[in-house]
């Protein structure tokens, strides 16, 4: 595989947040709260998922062993075998399957042990929807990418990020970035088409897991755009609202 | 709990000491005993030996007459030494010594060691001696006996016995005295102690166990429990402080949700009265939520709990890093943030957690201080402590609120206009603890300075 279109490839695929993968994702919910369960299945499922349920550990463990999912989402306490003991049983049976843990514990202990445990990721209840679907395509690409080889050019329309030589241009125009923006970019770039959340920026680029009680973000993107967006007539960078920031050729996937 | 003084360790111990030392004094009387008895009995053999030998030489030299002389210049000798002789021919008739006859006990023995009683009249009393004899044949059948009383030795040794299981007796017994009086003294204390604590378990946390100023090891124990209950104390009235607080922050914004849900049923539904509801139930339920999770993050951090992932941290790292993070916000709201760092600024600690406490002292800043002030963000390593610094010039806080400041949900007077949980601080000082950080908030001249001083990793 050519790893230089690896990541236009992926841009041009993901059209939207909610737009609908080509092949069918198969996700496993276990999740003991019905209500909650309902909801997130009903929201999974508009978004074009196709999704099992399971409510409680043992009924989850034994649905993931028994067949093969894209992604599994736990929640972290659930009747006769919490999400932790369930990960780590996966693991040692060889399942590599990503899961994504859901939990009402948020301090950064349970964070850390939930993670140590063999979660891929951790999101802490209550969460807006679209941060979990914003995480679950992260988890998805990033699956799907692990086999390929690194990308060293990341590309979205006439933007290209040069990895090895930590080079940015746009239609051929050198851009100049700080240390900071240029990871801001890359981080964009590697999820291109799909939103990424604040606070998986926050993960991402800062390796800080706080939810900050002012728009830092909002300030940094800002400062982004006026970098790479600035002066061309079609922008890359598009705020979702009520979920994040995407980067996207609007053309492609027109 | 009632504590017997028979079932304390006190009590077992001494029983246990008493025991030993029984056996310690028994063995060492019993050696004394045993050992001036074979003396005394030592002595009287040779002496016997020596006396035998000397009249066995006497008959050598001068046949039976000379011996039997002898032993009739002798025969007063019983008054005087206690010392009995008797010559007997060979079918056991007298012919010399100062015995009546050959004794009942020793029936014709041959070179023999004998015993017998003999009676003999002391002031008129018939009384029985014991005698201890030895006897020898001489070659024409003739035998003598050379014996002598060990009445006054044999009442010696008995008296010693008696007096060896007196003293071992007594020892014993004021073991026993000594290890119960302990032990009810012992019991008396612990008793004390015991119910003192089940006094605080029970929820009277003003309890104290006494300290008599004798310095001993029960003065020791009841320092480390008072300071130990102190600490309890103190936590648990931040706890129920917190949660009061806690309590009253989040029914509020409960509050306008409710209001505004109902407020939304109630009027016509149009589109833009539920979307408009709706974004402002959803900003009510952020409030709640981060009230929540920082409320989890105290608690935590006061549970005390290690951090776990506890690594080395580079203080001018971090704030460089947040400096970085914070520096647009601030520009946007026309502050300068600046960061100094200096070298060899690396403590063990929570990334996370630091990244959030600067947070917090930065976005208090950004919160408090007026458009054209600066903040300031500084790591300064100094010997073998490493300081962070975040210090703005705006209002500070007076010097008589400084401490309350700390206190979870605390929102001083000049504060109340600002949004916020009012727990930010009372975070910082709680990560600050559990780093084991002194926290201290001081005067900028004007503004606040927040120092938070690690010992260096």
């Amino acid at each position: 595989m050519n790893t230089n279109s690896c990541a236009a490839r992926g841009a041009s695929e993901a059209s939207a947040v909610k737009s609908a993968p080509e092949h069918t994702v198969h996700l496993l919910l276990i999740e003991d709260d019905q209500e909650a369960a309902q909801f997130l299945l009903k929201g999974l499922r508009e978004s074009g998922y196709t999704v099992d349920h399971a409510s409680d550990g043992r009924d989850g463990l034994f649905q993931a062993t028994e067949s093969r999912f894209d992604l599994i989402i736990t929640d972290r306490m659930l009747p006769h075998m919490d999400g932790l003991t369930l990960v780590k049983f996966l693991r040692d049976q060889g399942v590599r399957t990503p899961v994504l843990v859901l939990s009402a514990l948020g301090t950064v202990d349970d964070r850390v042990g939930g993670l140590k445990a063999g979660g891929d990721d951790y999101l802490t209840k209550p969460f807006a929807f679209s941060e979990l679907l914003a995480r679950i395509e992260a988890l998805l690409r990033r699956s799907s990418a692990a086999t390929d080889n690194p990308p060293t050019r990341l590309k979205v329309a006439d933007l290209e990020m040069d990895l090895l030589k930590r080079q940015v241009s746009r239609g051929g125009r050198e851009i100049e970035l700080t240390a900071r923006e240029f990871k801001l970019l890359e981080f964009l770039l590697r999820h291109a088409g799909q939103v990424v959340t604040r606070t998986m920026l926050l993960e991402g680029v800062w390796d800080l897991q706080f939810d900050p009680q002012t728009n830092l973000i909002d300030v940094h993107m800002s400062r982004l755009r006026q970098a790479v967006d600035k002066g061309f007539s079609k922008p890359l960078i598009h705020t979702v609202r009520g979920a994040g920031y995407v980067i996207r050729d609007e053309n492609q996937s027109a | 709990m009632k504590i017997s003084p028979l079932r304390t360790s006190a009590f077992r111990l001494a029983l246990g000491y008493g025991v030993i030392f029984t056996l310690g004094v028994s063995a060492l009387l019993g050696t004394v005993y045993l050992l001036t008895k074979t003396v005394l009995a030592n002595e009287i053999d040779a002496v016997i030996t020596a006396e035998l030998e000397g009249l066995t030489d006497e008959y050598h030299r001068g046949g039976l007459a000379a011996l039997a002389d002898e032993l009739t210049w002798r025969s007063d000798s019983w008054g005087r030494t206690g010392a009995v002789y008797l010559l007997v021919d060979s079918n056991l008739t007298k012919e010399g010594g100062n015995l009546a006859g050959w004794p009942p006990l020793a029936r014709a023995p041959r070179d023999h060691w004998v015993e017998f009683f003999l009676e003999a009249h002391v002031n008129d009393e018939l009384t029985l001696h014991p005698v201890r004899a030895s006897v020898i044949q001489f070659p024409d059948g003739h035998r003598l006996l050379v014996g002598i009383d060990v009445n006054q030795q044999q009442r010696f040794a008995a008296t010693f016995r008696t007096a060896t299981l007196w003293g071992i007796g007594l020892t014993a017994l004021a073991g026993m005295l000594a290890g119960h009086w302990l032990s009810r003294r012992l019991a008396r204390r612990v008793q004390s102690i015991a119910e003192t604590c089940d006094a605080i378990v029970g929820g009277d946390l003003t309890r104290r166990l006494d300290v008599s100023g004798a310095d001993d090891e029960f003065d020791a124990l009841g320092q480390a429990v008072n300071n130990m209950v102190a600490r309890l104390a103190e936590k648990t009235e931040i706890l129920r402080a917190t949660f009061d607080s806690a309590a009253h922050d989040l029914r509020a914004p409960l509050y306008r949700l409710r209001g505004r849900l109902e407020e939304v049923a109630r009027l016509p539904a149009t589109e833009g009265i539920v979307r408009g509801g709706i974004e402002s139930s959803l900003q009510e339920l952020d409030h709640v939520q981060r009230t929540l999770a920082t409320l989890l993050q105290i608690a935590q951090a006061e549970s005390g709990i290690s951090v776990v992932d506890s690594a080395p941290i580079d203080l001018s790292e971090l704030a460089s890093d947040m400096a970085e993070l914070y520096e647009p916000a601030a520009k946007a709201r026309q502050l300068t943030l600046t960061v100094h760092t200096a070298p060899h600024c690396e403590v063990k600690g929570n990334r996370q957690l630091l990244a959030q406490l600067v947070a917090n002292l930065v976005e208090n800043s950004l919160k408090y201080v007026p458009a054209g002030g600066r903040i300031e963000l500084a790591a300064l390593s100094s010997g073998s402590h490493a300081q962070l610094v975040v210090a703005d010039n705006g209002p500070g806080i007076p010097q008589g609120d400084r401490v309350n400041a700390l206190q979870p949900f605390v929102r001083l007077p000049a504060a109340a206009a600002a949004s916020g949980t009012g727990l930010g601080l009372s975070l910082v000082a709680a990560i600050a603890r559990l780093h084991h950080a002194q926290l201290a908030l001081e005067d900028n001249g004007p503004g606040l300075r927040v120092v938070l001083d690690f010992a260096s990793a």
